[in-house]
């Protein structure tokens, strides 16, 4: 990372008015990782609210079926069921550093606007979250917890009316906030500094999976995580970067490889500039931005944090894709087998596994389970046999 | 296009000195709802930048008056921003605006091969900085975001941005134009107290979707 790129990837491509309060939160975030007391109540929260750290779960029963060893990151088991929070808390404690009274966010499948409406209401924040109709309507539950959290939600009916559209309102809204408001962003996506500032607040995963991997004497061979905008794949990959460790990244292969049905944003995008990033990216031969399907509405974006398209090519993390009926078939693979629902997007990471299984034989596997998967139920009950 | 056309000829009847041509992007963010949703309607009837700038370079417009591109950083990139500064020339393109590209990324395009000029932009967050660094910019025109928002919107200046303003006036080397939210003949002359000229969009657009007599008496009451 230097000047805000991550090699040739990364910058800050947004309208001139956000320019200053990106510089802002720059300065923030670097003078609120020094500041002790703040640090403190970062993982105090994380601890004794949370409910981190997470174990590291071997999945016996699996590892015997599929002739590996496969070890899970329990991100399932936090408070609102995924590793969303630990960016939640982090930015929103870095919301009240920098004295804004409001936060705004964006939300997919709604869990990161759940883990914002939940953070807000525990840090005494004003919260608004931005949802595409499309998504609204998938995840009707999770509308309704964040309204319950006391947050305000304003479904957006433009453009695809999915995440990519959700980012869109809420950067509008900034623009015109941005005195008071602070822009809680879910995933290592978006201008500089934000890809750096969630890729912090989520690497507690992986620090603490390699403390957990050292206790037991040994790395994993493998890491795999599932890839949306990328922050729980960053968050892990951060442990483990500096090991001998293989790195894997797991994109929405959606139904096909035909334009407008995955979202392999990494496997069969080009650079691009989108939300404020230069980074791997779906559009068509004007720079319009192509439309995407995922099973998971987590995954269902065109762009990808900076940093992955760093790290893709410099070689560092393989970046490969899960069809939707592979994920839907370890997603009830996982639950019979281990007695643990996982989200449909973790779901991708472990449908490669399944699928990758020969070639993984005897290897120590660790997947970030990123998330649980009662939110899902609606979606994979409504897929026929 | 028929209507792009005649709007444009009533514009340049009407005497205005530059003219924006937007393409659409897919993703109008710094747009409020009124360009996004032309922008969007344009790009469902097919129109982009090649479409645009074949129509250019028939009209030989940029023989007529000064004529910038206004989209969006993707749009350019795509197009290979090597290979598109010398087809703009050609169409008699002066420069582009780019809503998504802040000052500091102009070397990005730069590197890249975009030889154009870029406009920059000045806004009411500006710092005393920022506007010392406008005050050196040498290329096109500075362009004075009036509000903290989205196009469309009402314009209307707080005492602070209006000192920013007028500071930059005095450095600059370049013009300074002020938009966002400019719709009257009332809003023009205010602007033109403060800078050096304005920018129209959401009121134009807004008034071309209804009637193009409408647009067309207002663009004369506009220029005065
Ligand atoms: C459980 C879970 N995992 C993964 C993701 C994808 O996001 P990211 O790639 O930033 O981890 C989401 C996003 O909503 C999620 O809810």
């Amino acid at each position: 990372m230097a000047g805000g790129y991550y090699g040739r990837f990364g910058g800050r491509f947004v309208s001139e008015t956000l320019i200053p309060a990106l510089s802002q939160l720059e300065e923030a975030f670097t003078a609120f990782k020094r500041d002790e007391a703040f640090c403190r109540r970062f993982r105090k929260i994380l601890s004794e609210y949370a409910g981190r750290p997470t174990p590291v779960t071997f999945a016996s029963n699996f590892s015997k079926a599929y002739g590996l060893n496969l070890y899970l990151k329990r991100e399932d088991l936090l408070h609102t069921g995924a590793h969303k929070i630990n960016n939640t808390i982090g930015q929103g404690l870095l919301a009240k550093f920098m004295g804004k009274r409001r936060v705004i966010a964006e939300t997919g499948a709604g869990q990161h606007g759940v883990a914002t409406a939940t953070a807000a209401a525990l840090l005494g924040l004003e919260c608004t979250v931005y949802m595409g109709s499309l998504d609204a309507e998938r995840q009707r539950i999770n509308v309704e917890r964040m309204k319950l959290l006391g947050a305000e939600v304003r479904v957006v009916e433009e453009g695809s009316r999915t995440l990519k559209d959700a980012i869109n309102a809420a950067l509008r809204d900034w623009v015109r906030n941005v005195r008071d408001t602070h822009y809680l962003i879910g995933s290592v996506v978006g201008p500089h500094p934000f890809p750096e500032v969630v890729a912090h607040f989520q690497s507690v995963i992986g620090e603490e999976a390699r403390e957990q991997f050292e206790a037991m004497g040994f790395m994993p061979d493998v890491v795999v995580a599932c890839v949306g905008g990328g922050s729980n794949a960053i968050g892990i990959f951060r442990g483990f970067v500096d090991e001998e460790t293989e790195l894997v990244g797991v994109e929405a292969g959606g139904l096909s490889d035909e334009p407008g049905r995955h979202a392999r944003t990494l496997g069969l995008g080009r650079p691009g500039i989108l939300h404020g990033a230069f980074s791997y990216l779906l559009y068509d031969e004007h720079g319009n931005i192509t439309d995407v399907h995922s099973i998971s509405a987590g995954l269902d974006y065109p762009g990808v944090g900076p940093e992955h398209s760093f790290l893709k090519e410099s070689g560092r993390v393989r970046y490969e894709h899960c069809r939707d009926d592979d994920a839907l078939f370890a997603f009830k693979e996982l639950s019979r087998l281990e007695g643990i629902i996982p989200a449909l997007e973790s779901a991708h990471a472990l449908g490669y596994v399944v699928k990758n299984s020969p070639q993984m034989s005897g290897k120590n596997v660790l997947v970030n389970l990123s998330g649980r998967g009662d939110k899902d139920l609606s979606i994979v009950l409504g897929v026929k046999e | 296009m028929k209507t792009f056309d005649e709007a444009l000829e009533i514009a340049l009847d009407a005497g205005f000195d530059f003219i924006e041509v937007g393409v659409p992007f897919s993703d109008p963010v710094a747009d409020g709802p009124v360009i996004a949703r032309a922008a969007l309607g344009a790009l469902k009837k097919g129109v982009n930048l090649k479409l645009i700038l074949d129509y250019l370079k028939g009209k030989r417009l940029g023989e007529r008056v000064d004529l910038y591109i206004m989209t969006y950083s993707n749009i350019l990139w795509a197009a290979n921003p090597g290979r598109l500064s010398g087809v703009l020339k050609e169409c008699g393109v002066k420069g582009c605006i780019v809503a998504d590209l802040p000052n500091e990324e102009h070397p990005f395009f730069k590197r890249a091969g975009f030889e154009l000029p870029l406009v920059s932009f000045a806004t009411p967050e500006s710092r005393e900085e920022d506007l010392l660094k406008l005050a050196e910019v040498k290329e096109a025109f500075i362009y004075f975001v009036s509000v903290r928002g989205t196009t469309g919107g009402s314009f209307c200046l707080d005492a602070d941005t209006q000192r920013k303003l007028l500071f930059l006036k005095e450095r600059a080397k370049v013009p300074v134009v002020l938009g966002f939210g400019i719709k009257s003949r009332e809003d023009v002359e205010k602007a033109l107290t403060l800078a050096h000229g304005f920018v129209i969009g959401t009121k134009a657009i807004e008034l071309l979707s209804e009637d193009i007599k409408a647009f067309e008496r207002w663009c004369r009451e506009i220029a005065g």
